[in-house]
């Protein structure tokens, strides 16, 4: 495993060239920090999860909608990338590589609850016993009491509305709408055509309004 | 371009995701396109609607923990070669090794335990400084320290940074324990139990 590396361990205490900001991915300093974590420096590795464990787990909640198992997928999604990052050749963003393992992790730990993934997934699989009513509902920017409770009140119905669609339906929502990637990118995250995103986004998207039917119209 | 576009250069179009000359001439042909104008609006609304309500970013709860289970999940797997466990556990696995390892397991046992039988250890059971332990400190600014001691049996955890307690504060307040009124009521109704029984 990760052949021709040096023992992590002794890269923890050494000594380690200081970081480009946290607070953006960009995707020079991504390149900088993963060509450092391939000769095997996991302190540019933590500093990687840093940059983008909040899109992943904010990706993985969104597929599965339970704050500790997402909490412990993400973090196999840095495991396995940590295992996988001599292969990567830096043809995709960082971030998009991410998405891919992001999703294989998803659908591996889907697989093992038993639900049935072969082709298309039936869309009323999923309970709604499953969507979380008190999930957070706090949006990252301050709002006014008023505005925030709307708002929450809107996500809950949301990610409900989000959660009777089939998964590969509700990844090309979060990955394109929440997540803001582009279709070629989410095509390399989900292993499939840009055509073949397209169709299920076209599809997802119809869904949706569908499902919030009376909340269009309310507002 | 007065032509319709094909179908994914006008999902492209829709999701305002062309660029340069695709995006000028699909503009052009759209601006007598009604139909098409207001679904590229109702799809920009959705976007701007779901992105106010669902975050694309969302720190995990306890960042720092989360990353520290990671980097000791990744020091553990290098520590480990997959390969070296693979063989293992097919040779554990194997169908004959199971009950010849359980016999030789509890002969083992039985001998330990009757040369064992009656005499005190001098050795701790658990050797704690083998067991690197993972050191937390949720609040920022403290730092921990461990110290095993196999001489001494002791094992101390230092927290360097933590804000000293006041003189103030008054411990029996927190506590709420009063062990000499209970044991004063204890010894009373043991007094009325005695009487009663004398009587």
């Amino acid at each position: 495993m990760n052949n021709g590396r040096p023992d992590p361990s002794k890269s923890l205490t050494g000594p380690s060239e200081p970081v480009g900001s946290r607070a953006g991915a960009d995707p020079d300093d991504d390149a900088l920090l993963v060509s450092r974590a391939q000769t095997g420096d996991l302190r540019a590795y933590d500093e990687l999860v840093i940059r983008h464990r909040g899109r992943i787990f904010a990706m993985v909640r969104n597929m599965i909608h339970n704050e500790a198992d997402a909490w412990d997928l993400s973090q196999d999604v840095f495991v396995k990338a940590w295992q996988a990052l001599p292969r990567f050749e830096a043809k995709a963003r960082f971030s998009t590589w991410l998405f891919r393992i992001a999703h294989n992790v998803v659908y591996d730990w889907t697989r093992k609850r038993k639900i049935d993934s072969a082709g298309e997934f039936n869309d009323e699989i999923f309970d709604r016993e499953r969507i979380d009513p008190m999930a957070s509902t706090a949006p990252p920017e301050a709002e006014a009491p008023d505005v925030s409770m709307e708002h929450g009140e809107l996500r809950v119905k949301i990610q409900a509305a989000l959660f009777k669609l089939s998964p590969e339906h509700r990844e090309s929502v979060v990955l394109k709408d929440v997540q803001g990637l582009s279709y070629k990118e989410i095509a390399d995250a989900m292993g499939c055509s840009i055509g073949t995103v397209m169709s299920r986004l076209f599809y997802a998207r119809q869904k949706l309004q569908a499902l919030l039917k009376d909340e269009y119209e309310a507002r | 371009m007065n032509t319709k576009p094909d179908d994914e250069t006008l999902a492209l179009w829709l999701d305002d995701e062309l660029k340069g000359d695709a995006f000028a001439s699909v503009e052009a042909w759209a601006a007598d396109q009604p139909d098409q104008l207001a679904a590229r609006q109702s799809i920009r609304d959705w976007r701007q609607r779901i992105a106010a309500v669902i975050p694309g970013v969302e720190e995990p709860p306890y960042p720092d923990f989360f990353n520290s289970r990671i980097l000791t999940a990744i020091t553990d797997l290098e520590k480990s070669p997959a390969g070296a466990v693979t063989v293992k556990a097919s040779w554990w696995r194997s169908g004959w090794f199971m009950p010849v390892a359980a016999a030789a397991g509890m002969t083992l046992a039985f001998w330990v335990g009757t040369r064992t039988a009656g005499s005190q250890s001098s050795s701790p059971v658990v050797e704690v400084t083998r067991a690197a332990p993972l050191l937390y400190t949720p609040e920022t600014g403290v730092r921990a320290d461990y110290f095993a001691s196999r001489g001494a049996e002791a094992t101390v955890i230092v927290l360097d940074g933590v804000p000293a307690i006041s003189d103030a504060l008054e411990f029996h307040d927190t506590a709420g324990l009063s062990p000499e009124r209970d044991a004063d009521s204890t010894a009373a109704q043991a007094k009325e139990a005695s009487s009663e029984v004398a009587q």
